[in-house]
């Protein structure tokens, strides 16, 4: 497809330079058609990210890596988060992005509770960003590091488990103090640090994706 | 393709003149309604919920192995079972008694899993066995707006074709003498992440536009009702299996199977 | 004539891109009447496209800018009226055969329109079948379309935009990425959309093949429309007027003789320099052992500096395989490469070598033209940095040095490309298909690119469809298509042409559909055990979606068209008796599924295909007798039995067989010459770019004696299990 409008010697082969002119994205109001595919196809990256961070927080850290799951994925996801923000400019994107990940995570067998997670947490980080306009860098960064707490979802049911255990050790008759030394330190020290972790990483990975975002993109055109 | 058909008088005693509809119109394995896997999972989440106890649990992974066998993924179905009872097996283990207190983080962790392995084991079954076709389908039955599902297809569509990509992005590195060998990668992570994910987000971006373009062509943009070529139904089955498996949960919450 | 006759009109339109500095197109004016193929030609950057977009309704609706004037298309205004209201009234079909689908599924595409339409289940299952049939698609239902070749997406292409009946087709260069065999499928479904009356618009820069279907020519230039030709007028123009015009050549005969010379110039590797040659295989083997089997040897061949080699073949053959072997991407199945007289290790290869991709995108990662340049090297070094500045000297990118190469053209990308492996020092440099695409102009900017690299010393690859770059700047050329592929199924070697001999055929055949549905429980379990190790495998997975044995049963059901009676037995006998033609070498009776005797004839060899089912050497066999006229046995196409019948005696697999049939050759096979007379009766041309229609498709008969073990030997095999 021919890109409209690049310099005067425009050969037509198949794999085009990007279009310089993104058709909708500098329309208002609501998604259009065009839009929604740009966000399936940034959500099948942002998937692809998932799962990468999910191989690799689960060989470093086994069965419990699963806590540094958002954190890992928050790392390397900014340059995808980043660019679907510049792309589509109106509120809705991020969003659906979000809902999209966690149905596809449901129907794959995650706790239904993150999928209430990653409705809640997209739409408070569409709308920080859409209240700079998208433009906004720093708000930018702020919204992708909320958007990031979405991934938490998955996480919840390690406290479920640590409960169950706990159910489990008192029907078998261990008394509440011991069960207490056994845990104390895996439970608020372990959650804070998974919290705090995730801040850290979506800052270092947003930082990282709007470096690229001007490097690239912008100079490319694209955006 | 000269394709003279006879016409179609003679044909309607073979089985299928082509193998059209009359072939895939069929399931070879018989799986359930996509609306039945659905109440499958929230089932499976359930019993995460309220923390059924151990009977209860083993009686509900025996069920949801059922469907999966069913649909002819005995591989799959086999895998689960033994795993699941590798951890409720670990998780039944007395560590005081055996003089190792560090094996309590071991025996959470198999409890803990084999709580979430319901789950897995229902997302597997709904995951492998829907057709593309299927989830749209139940999707808008479901009455789920356009603006999800249309970036649901696309997922679909645009997934499979990232580890393609991949490929050809690796070569093209290797070709350049950039990050080769097996720990390349990992030697400068901040330059690889970009070299990988530059190329592929560029080419999202023009695929992207292209897939617009076939897809506003063939008409994703009206308003008003878009239909399916897959008929779901829910049938006897349906109903009887999400009877079945509502029953122990149900028992388990009464307390009867406590 | 009446506005009812004209399918498009155009009045006046002229359009500006958002964001552009110049018009796309400007005052253009055109009327395109019922039934009429126009094609819609001119260099890049012309408007051609810009027009196809305007009938469609994608301009100005999805590609923003200023339109002016009023287009109708059906009778609809397609600049206000909503896209989807044209949907059913246009079909549309683009160029890249890769992104050009919306769902992941073959089924699921022919069903997309009509489902957004929202017809009723019924129908679209309807229309799908209607469509499957015409466009001969029915053994490709229900595949992942990520599986299918160029050629097999475009035809799903053409099917899904027909499924609604549109009465306008707009096609935008749909031959960009096909090989020959593909472009004449598209030409014989043009035909025939013709024939149904559809309207068609095509914008194409590749001419030759619709001559003779096209019925009208409009040249665009600049955005304006220079000229409208009359068929007739436009094939009468001289050569040189078309070049001048920026067209690609209408008349490909003097490149393909061209082309056969060169391949005959490929057969004498030794150059007069008699230098060591930079690359050179021996005995080399490509491809992956194992299940799914697909193994080639490839002729012995040697690049030298210097010179421009082109690789041949239509797509399949392996060309892209041999190319990665080259470079060391993939492992050879065997045989060794040699570089520089060594032998070469493909870590070796990987650094001596470079390939210019298809789609160049993957390869650019820098945010400049210079930095792109000095990736790997070390860029404070002042050698490298004039070294940069003279690589993008030559090849004219000193004005792009600080531009991103994405924002750059796909020429220029190509350039950037290159420029970064002369910066490595590579010394090979293999380019796939560079100019697909390209109109005259840029692509003759890459001939003389390719001869500027070869002029500096390098050894040239090229691995191109085009037989205008092929035969304009090419050395010698290899044609992958025309050396003996070998398979898991007949690695006995069949170089050749193979000798006919009746005794490797006489007996009792049975079909192997009797297997399919046998009761026997060994035999049951031996297809369960194929079934799991087709779907092990992510190649062949997809077949056995609906059962191995369904798959078998359909294979065994759909070969032909005509093919409405299951055939349950052969008996095969020498020919002879009263009236026998002397030229008969065999007689075959053929057996219903009841046993009833169907037909007995005698057949003659009428000649073999090189590649035919499963790419092996395929016998053409036909009978003259007049009662065969109307008969569906009338043309038998099938392989040699493997093994034969005598080798079978002595112990060993179970002789078995693959055939079609049908009462006229043209339904199972198309000839290469997009121009050949395919309706010809009695003999078909014979050539080597004869291919069949479904190579992969066909019933199987095996030897009706043996064991219930042979045949569990036979299904094993058949699936490559041990």
């Amino acid at each position: 497809m021919t890109s409209p409008n690049t310099p005067a010697e425009t050969p037509n082969q198949p794999a085009q330079s990007v279009s310089q002119s993104a058709p909708e994205a500098r329309k208002p109001g609501k998604l259009q058609v065009a839009d929604l595919i740009t966000i399936g196809v940034f959500a099948a990256l942002y998937f692809v990210m998932v799962c990468i961070a999910t191989l690799v927080s689960t060989i470093a850290m086994g069965g419990f890596g699963s806590i540094f799951l958002p954190a890992v994925a928050a790392l390397i996801s900014g340059c995808v988060y980043m660019l679907l923000a510049a792309r589509l400019g109106k509120f809705g994107g991020i969003t659906v992005m979000g809902v999209v990940i966690g149905l596809f995570l449901f129907v794959s067998g995650h706790f239904v509770l993150s999928f209430i997670a990653s409705i809640v947490f997209p739409v408070a980080a569409d709308l920080i960003a859409r209240a700079g306009k998208y433009k906004s860098k720093v708000l930018l960064l702020v919204s992708y590091m909320v958007f990031s707490y979405g991934l938490t979802g998955p996480i919840l049911p390690l406290w479920f488990m640590k409960d169950a255990y706990v159910a489990s050790l008192q029907a078998r008759g261990k008394d509440a103090a011991y069960i207490d030394g056994v845990f104390a330190n895996i439970n608020t020290g372990s959650f804070f640090l998974a919290m705090g972790a995730i801040l850290v990483c979506a800052a270092l990975g947003g930082w990282f994706g709007q470096k690229m975002l001007k490097k690239h993109f912008v100079k490319a055109g694209i955006v | 393709m000269r394709a003279n058909l006879n016409d179609s008088s003679v044909n309607a005693s073979r089985p299928s003149a082509t193998p059209a509809t009359g072939a895939f119109a069929y399931a070879v394995r018989p799986t359930l309604d996509p609306r039945t896997k659905l109440f499958l999972l929230l089932a499976a989440n359930l019993m995460l919920f309220f923390h059924v106890a151990l009977t209860t649990q083993i009686v509900m992974v025996v069920l949801f192995l059922i469907p999966l066998a069913a649909a002819g993924r005995w591989k799959t179905t086999l895998n689960f079972a033994i795993t699941y009872a590798a951890f409720t097996a670990l998780g039944l283990l007395d560590p005081d008694a055996l003089g190792l207190p560090w094996l309590h983080v071991v025996s959470a962790l198999a409890v803990g899993l084999a709580m979430m392995l319901p789950c897995f084991i229902t997302g597997a079954y709904a995951f492998t066995t829907t057709s593309a076709s299927e989830f749209i389908c139940s999707m808008r039955r479901m009455h789920a707006p356009e603006a999800v599902v249309i970036p649901c297809v696309v997922v679909i569509r645009f997934f499979p074709t990232i580890a393609e990509d991949y490929r050809q992005i690796r070569n093209a590195m290797a070709l350049r003498g950039i990050a080769a060998g097996g720990w390349g990668l990992l030697r400068h992570p901040a330059q690889s992440l970009e070299y990988i994910l530059i190329p592929l987000l560029m080419n999202a971006t023009t695929v992207a536009q292209d897939l617009s373009v076939a897809a506003l062509t063939k008409g994703l943009g009206r308003e008003g009702a878009h239909t399916s070529r897959t008929r779901i139904r829910m049938g006897v089955l349906d109903w009887l299996a999400m009877v079945v498996v509502s029953v122990p949960i149900i028992l388990d919450m009464a307390g009867v199977l406590r | 004539m009446s506005v009812r006759n004209r399918e498009s009109i155009t009045d006046h339109v002229s359009f500006r891109y958002e964001h552009a500095q110049e018009t796309a197109l400007h005052d253009v004016s055109l009327d395109v009447h019922q039934s009429r193929c126009i094609v819609l030609c001119g260099a890049s950057g012309c408007g051609k496209t810009t027009y196809s977009r305007i009938v469609n309704g994608l301009v100005p609706q999805f590609f923003h800018g200023e339109f002016t004037g009023r287009q109708i298309t059906c009778g609809l205004d397609a600049s206000t009226v909503p896209i989807d209201r044209l949907t059913p009234l246009v079909g549309s079909v683009f160029q890249n055969p890769k992104t050009q689908y919306f769902n992941a599924n073959v089924t699921d595409e022919l069903a997309f329109a009509a489902e957004n339409m929202g017809l009723p289940a019924d129908d679209i299952n309807r229309r799908i079948a209607s469509v499957s049939d015409r466009f001969g698609i029915g053994p490709l239902l229900g595949r992942s379309i990520f599986h299918l070749s160029g050629g097999q997406k475009q035809r799903i292409a053409m099917a899904a935009a027909s499924v609604l009946n549109p009465r306008l087709m707009v096609l935008d260069e749909p031959t960009s990425n096909l090989d020959a065999h593909a472009i004449a499928d598209m030409r014989t479904m043009i035909e025939r959309m013709k024939a149904d009356g559809l309207t068609i618009i095509i914008a194409e820069h590749r001419l030759a093949w619709l001559n003779g279907v096209a019925d009208r020519y409009v040249v665009f230039d600049g955005g304006r429309i220079v000229r409208e030709y009359e068929a007739s007028e436009f094939l009468a123009l001289s050569p040189g007027c078309i070049a001048a015009m920026g067209l690609r050549a209408l008349n490909l005969e003097p490149y393909r003789k061209q082309i056969a010379e060169l391949e005959r110039r490929r057969a004498f590797p030794s150059s007069s320099s008699g230098a060591t040659p930079l690359l050179a295989t021996r005995d080399l083997a490509i491809g992956y052992r194992g299940r799914d089997g697909f193994m080639r040897h490839v002729p012995d061949m040697a690049f030298r500096a210097g010179e421009i080699t082109g690789l041949m073949g239509h797509n399949g053959c392996g060309k892209t395989t041999l190319v990665k072997t080259l470079t060391g991407l993939v492992k050879p199945a065997g045989g060794t490469i040699m570089l520089n007289g060594r032998k070469a290790r493909p870590r070796d290869l990987t650094r001596a070598g470079f390939m210019v991709m298809q789609d160049v995108n993957y390869q650019l990662f820098s945010d400049s033209v210079r930095e792109e340049l000095m990736i790997g090297l070390d860029e404070t070094d002042p050698a490298v940095i004039a070294q940069a500045d003279r690589v993008m000297d030559d090849l004219d990118l000193t004005a792009f040095a600080d531009r991103h190469p994405m924002s750059l053209s796909d020429g220029q990308k190509q350039r950037v490309a290159i420029g970064s492996a002369l910066m490595c020092g590579k010394d090979l440099i293999i380019l796939d298909e560079p100019t697909s695409g390209l109109d005259r102009y840029h692509m003759e900017q890459v001939g003389g690119l390719l001869r500027q690299l070869a002029a500096r010393g390098k050894a040239i690859l090229v691995v191109t469809h085009d037989e205008e770059l092929a035969a304009g700047w090419c050395d010698r050329i290899i044609n992958l298509e025309k050396e003996p592929i070998m398979n898991a199924t007949n690695m006995s070697g069949t170089a050749g042409a193979p000798a006919f001999d009746i005794a490797d055929w006489l007996g009792d055949w049975e079909s192997f559909e009797h297997y399919i549905d046998s009761d026997d429980p060994t035999i049951q379990q031996t297809w369960e055990a194929a079934e799991q190790a087709v779907l092990a495998d992510p190649r062949m997975a997809p077949m056995a979606a609906h059962g191995i044995r369904t798959f078998w049963s359909m294979a065994c059901a759909t070969t032909s068209p005509e093919n409405i009676i299951h055939i349950g037995w052969w008996r095969v006998s020498e020919p002879g008796g009263a009236g026998a033609a002397a030229s008969a070498v065999i007689r075959i009776e053929w057996f219903a599924e009841d046993n009833t005797s169907l037909d007995i004839y005698d057949y003659r060899i009428d000649h073999v295909i090189e590649h035919g089912l499963e790419g092996s050497p395929t016998f053409v066999f036909t009978t003259d007798d007049p009662n065969a006229e109307d008969s569906p046995f009338r043309w038998l196409l099938v392989i040699a039995p493997l093994p034969s019948r005598r080798a079978f005696t002595k112990g060993g697999l179970l002789s078995h067989l693959h055939f079609q049939y049908a009462n006229d050759l043209a339904t199972l096979v198309v000839s290469g010459e997009p121009d050949a007379d395919i309706h010809a009766e009695g003999t078909a041309s014979g050539s080597a770019t004869e291919t069949l229609h479904n190579p992969r498709w066909y019933a199987t008969m095996c030897a009706d004696e043996g064991t219930v073990q042979d045949r569990c030997a036979i299904i094993r095999a058949l699936h490559h299990l041990q």
